[in-house]
Order: structure tokens, then C-alpha cells, then sequence
């Protein structure tokens, strides 16, 4: 038994070893004010820049909790104001449909949203009360599209024929897919048929969870288009990470997913 | 990761869902990748006896995924109270120790109550042949109410009722109030273990444990093959507790209580 103690010490060293090698850069930070219904509140961005460091990831793309439950915008606005003097951190503004209202305008928004470090948008149809229809949000889209500014979506926010119809209609525009809070694996009858069809759509990890996930996607179906996220401070990165770390695909695709493919479509931002 | 094979995963599946693609549960690819991760050995509920109700099949799938990979599956009994007796008599049948190890129920799956009197025949039973009993447990859920079935207080009665069979509380209650009451029967039961599968990846979800209940009543578990082993293991790996803690929970306490002799 203290040789199995040896053994389980150098496995847990080489876990922490492969976090730091494959330059993490997660796509789905939050920032939250609350303590609620958690094991361990991380309540302000200070805290959320030293566990990122604690847990290896070099680079982070965070959103305000505010901005689903309180306002969008005010939430944007004090997001940009959080992470701004912190080179390490991007931003993953909400929007909602009044954006197209009236004096409000799209291109100007957005493109100083851009300007501040923005690199994806996130829509919230249910939570928000509204539409994804093209008379409701085509206008922005479209603008996102025009500049390739990521969208990001829960499946549970929408259903696989809207996310069908959007990546359809915005060719150009990259459709992130992100897991939340329920199993993306009930899911997978409708989200790889969809990978295969769009080039345009991704999948962000924290529940991409099914068993052998990414060597069948990746070796099988020869699809890479994931993007690596922990949804943290709720959930634990440590889960995401290791089916990246420790999967059994090539050592250029553990990057590309770890942090590279994230990184290209930033810089892909006209 | 290690050819070295160590951890024990307390709660596995073999076999099917309707709900989702499966793409390839082989056993030979299973066990490929147990080695790669270094589980030694698997608990395993299959779900053809599990969920369909035919627990016969079943049996006969557990015992042969033990013969085929060399003792390293092993498995639970499945029961299922609306053929309760049936199950009764299945397990005598084909009682070994040496492939099953435990009994596990579903009352979500079932459609009954944990608390239900048509689960005292399964408890009598554990308790006459030292069986632990696993069961799925899960915080009540607006979008699956089937779920409030499984809800951890719900199994109290039993819990206290037979002390001398030790209850483990799969997916330690699923959602954050499912959670905060299994811990409470933990505290409370000497006889009530944690176990760690599912999407359950609360941050700080297993120092959280480990600091209320400690770490001998914490199992590493996965629901591999549904889900992917390294979600959980990554968790407790990378886990702020000790060396100590970190074996207890990976196989010292599943070799305990499952009766699994470790090999160095």
C-alpha cells in the first residue's frame, strides 16, 4: 500500500505538471456577487484572478452574473470597469433585443464593447423573455457576423433548431454551445449531427462530459471545434480540465482545445 | 496517465440509456482506458438490470464482464421494488461474493419513495448477508420531479432502521440542497457514505466533503460509462486535501467496504 501512496502522489503531480503545459485559456468565468448555494463564495474579482492562478489557467473570459439577474447592460458596463486594469482577462458582454431600439445603436455599442477587451457575446432568450428570432436579434447578429464576434448560448436557453437556423443564417459568425445545467451528453443526438454540418459552431467543455467524448469526436469524427471553459467560480475547472489534459487525442488538438482555438477566433475579430 | 492501476470506481455503469448515443461501451475498450487512468477496479450497476427490468440479463452480463475482465467489473445487484421478491430470489440464486459486492437501488428509476415499505425486504436482505446498499439520491428538481423520489431525507427511516448496513448516497444528493442533506445523514449515521458521481462538479464540491464528514465516508465515484471518469478524477486529484484524503477517497474506503482486496 505505500507503494500505491507513491504512485497516487506522482499522479496527482503529473495532473497539476499538465495543467500549467497546456496554457489554459477558459472561455466561461463568472463574476457574481453572491454567496449563495456554494461551497466556497468567490465574490469579487480579485479572489477570481488568484484561483485562476491557483488552478493554472492563464487567461480567462468572464461574465457578470448581474447582467442575468439584474440588467445586461448595467451589468456590461461594470464588468468592463472589474476587469479592466487585468491584462489576463477578457470579456463576455450579455445582450438582450432593446440594443436595436430606438437611439440605441448596434455598430457603436458593440464596437466599444470591442474596444474594451470584449470577445464574446452572450444570449439569454429565456431568462431575458425574448425571441432569437431574425426580427428580433437579426440586427445584432448580423453586426456580430460583420465583425466575427463569437455568439455564446446555453442549450437550455434555446433549442438545436434555433442553433441550426442562427449558424444557417450567420455563416461568418461563430456559435458557441455552452453546457449549462444539464447534461450536454441527453443532448448529443442533436449537437453532432449540427457539428458536422456547421463549421461555424463550437462547443464549450465544463458538460461536455460523455465518456470517451473527445477521442470519438476528435478521432473518429475528425471535429476539434471545442473551446475549453470551466463555468467557474460555480463549478470546479479541475473536471473540464483532465478530459483535456488526460485525453487520449493528439498533443496539438489538447492545445487547440485547452486555449488555441479560442485564441484564433479572437484574433479572427474584425 | 499510469499503467499503474489503483482507484476504485464505486459507482459504473454498463449497458444502455435510451436517452442518448452511446458510441462504444466495448469492454475491451473500457478496460483500455481503466488502464490509462489507473482504475483497477469498477462497480458496476448495468443498466439492462438497473433501468429495463430484467434483472436475470443483468446478473448474467455482470458476471460475464467479471469473467471477461478477469475480476476487475464488478457489480451490484439491482433492485427493483416492483418485483421485489423476484429480485430477492435472484440475488440468492446467484449470491458470490467475489463478483457482487453490493445492491443498488433507484427509486427515481423505480417509482417509488426510498422510504416505501416495499424497500424493507432489500435492507433485510443486505443486512442478512453484510451487503451495502447504494442508492441514487438527488436534490429535488423542477424540470425532472422524479427526482424528489430519490431525495436524501427520504431514506432516513432505513438509514436508522439497520445500522449495520452501510447506505451510500450516489451522487452525494446531485444538487446543492441534495447535497447539504446527505451530508447531514453522514453526520448524523455512522452507517451513511458519500460517493462522488455524476455532473456534479460543484467548485470546492470534495474539500467541501472532506472537511464536514471527512474523508473516510467519501467515495470516488464517476457514472462511467455515461459520463467520463476524468471529470471526477480531475476533481479529486486536483482537490486542496491531503495524500491521505486523497486515498481514502480514490480506493482505501471502496476496498473497505466492497471488500476488494488493493494490489501494490
Amino acid at each position: 500500500v505505500s507503494n500505491l501512496e507513491k504512485q497516487l502522489d506522482v499522479i496527482i503531480d503529473e495532473f497539476k505538471q499538465s495543467k500549467g503545459k497546456y496554457e489554459f485559456f477558459d472561455v466561461n468565468f463568472w463574476l457574481t456577487a453572491t454567496a449563495l448555494r456554494t461551497f466556497y463564495p468567490i465574490t469579487n474579482v480579485e479572489m477570481l484572478v488568484s484561483e485562476m492562478k491557483k488552478h493554472a489557467i492563464e487567461k480567462a473570459v468572464v461574465t457578470n452574473s448581474e447582467c442575468i439577474e439584474y440588467d445586461p447592460f448595467k451589468g456590461n458596463k461594470d464588468l468592463l470597469e472589474c476587469i479592466k486594469d487585468y491584462d489576463k482577462l477578457y470579456g463576455g458582454i450579455v445582450v438582450a433585443p432593446e440594443l436595436s431600439f430606438g437611439e440605441r445603436v448596434i455598430a457603436d455599442y458593440m464596437d466599444q464593447m470591442i474596444e474594451n477587451k470584449v470577445v464574446v457575446v452572450r444570449m439569454f432568450p429565456k431568462r431575458l423573455n425574448h425571441t432569437m428570432s431574425k426580427w428580433s436579434v437579426g440586427e445584432i447578429l448580423k453586426y456580430m457576423e460583420h465583425r466575427r464576434l463569437p455568439l455564446m448560448l446555453w442549450h437550455t436557453e434555446v433549442n438545436w433548431d434555433i442553433v441550426d437556423g442562427i449558424c444557417n443564417e450567420y455563416k461568418e459568425l461563430p456559435v458557441i454551445i455552452e453546457g449549462n445545467d444539464q447534461k450536454l451528453l441527453y443532448h448529443n443526438r442533436s449537437f453532432i449531427p449540427l457539428l458536422l454540418k456547421h463549421k461555424n459552431l463550437y462547443i464549450e467543455t465544463h458538460n461536455f462530459i460523455f465518456y470517451n467524448g473527445f477521442e470519438y469526436m476528435v478521432n473518429d469524427l475528425k471535429i476539434d471545434r471545442f473551446i475549453f471553459g470551466s463555468y467557474f467560480p460555480f463549478n470546479d475547472p479541475n473536471a473540464s480540465m483532465m478530459t483535456i489534459t488526460h485525453g487520449d487525442i493528439d498533443e496539438d488538438v489538447k492545445f487547440k482545445i485547452a486555449g488555441r482555438n479560442l485564441q484564433t477566433l479572437i484574433d479572427n475579430i474584425r | 496517465m499510469r499503467s499503474e492501476k489503483m482507484f476504485i470506481d464505486s459507482h459504473f455503469h454498463l449497458g444502455y440509456s435510451k436517452d442518448f448515443y452511446f458510441h462504444d461501451i466495448t469492454l475491451d475498450r473500457c478496460l483500455k482506458t481503466m488502464d490509462a487512468l489507473g482504475i483497477s477496479y469498477c462497480i458496476n450497476a448495468n443498466l439492462i438490470g438497473l433501468t429495463y427490468g430484467t434483472q436475470e440479463t443483468g446478473i448474467e452480463e455482470n458476471k460475464r464482464a467479471y469473467e471477461l475482465s478477469q475480476g476487475r467489473i464488478l457489480s451490484y445487484f439491482a433492485f427493483d421494488p416492483n418485483q421485489g421478491e423476484k429480485c430477492i430470489e435472484a440475488m440468492e440464486t446467484h449470491f458470490d461474493r467475489n463478483i457482487f459486492k453490493a445492491i443498488k437501488i433507484h427509486p427515481s428509476f423505480h417509482g417509488f419513495y426510498g422510504s416505501a415499505p416495499e424497500y424493507e425486504i432489500v435492507w433485510r436482505y443486505a443486512k442478512a448477508k453484510g451487503l451495502p446498499i447504494m442508492s441514487h439520491t438527488w436534490a429535488v428538481s423542477a424540470y425532472n420531479p422524479v427526482q424528489k423520489l430519490s431525495y436524501p431525507p427520504v431514506f432516513e427511516n432505513y438509514i436508522r432502521k439497520y445500522p449495520e448496513v452501510s447506505f451510500i448516497c450516489g451522487h452525494s444528493g446531485g444538487r446543492y440542497d441534495g447535497i447539504m442533506q446527505c451530508v447531514k445523514l453522514a453526520i448524523k449515521y455512522k452507517n451513511v457514505f458519500l460517493d462522488t458521481s455524476g455532473d456534479v462538479y460543484n467548485n470546492r464540491f470534495i474539500e467541501f466533503l472532506v472537511g464536514k464528514i471527512g474523508s473516510k465516508k467519501v467515495l470516488f465515484g464517476s457514472d462511467a460509462l455515461w459520463m467520463d471518469w476524468r471529470t471526477q478524477l480531475g476533481m479529486i486529484l486536483g482537490a486542496d486535501i491531503s495524500l491521505q484524503d486523497k486515498r481514502n477517497i480514490l480506493y482505501e474506503n471502496a476496498a473497505a467496504i466492497f471488500g476488494v482486496q488493493l494490489k501494490a
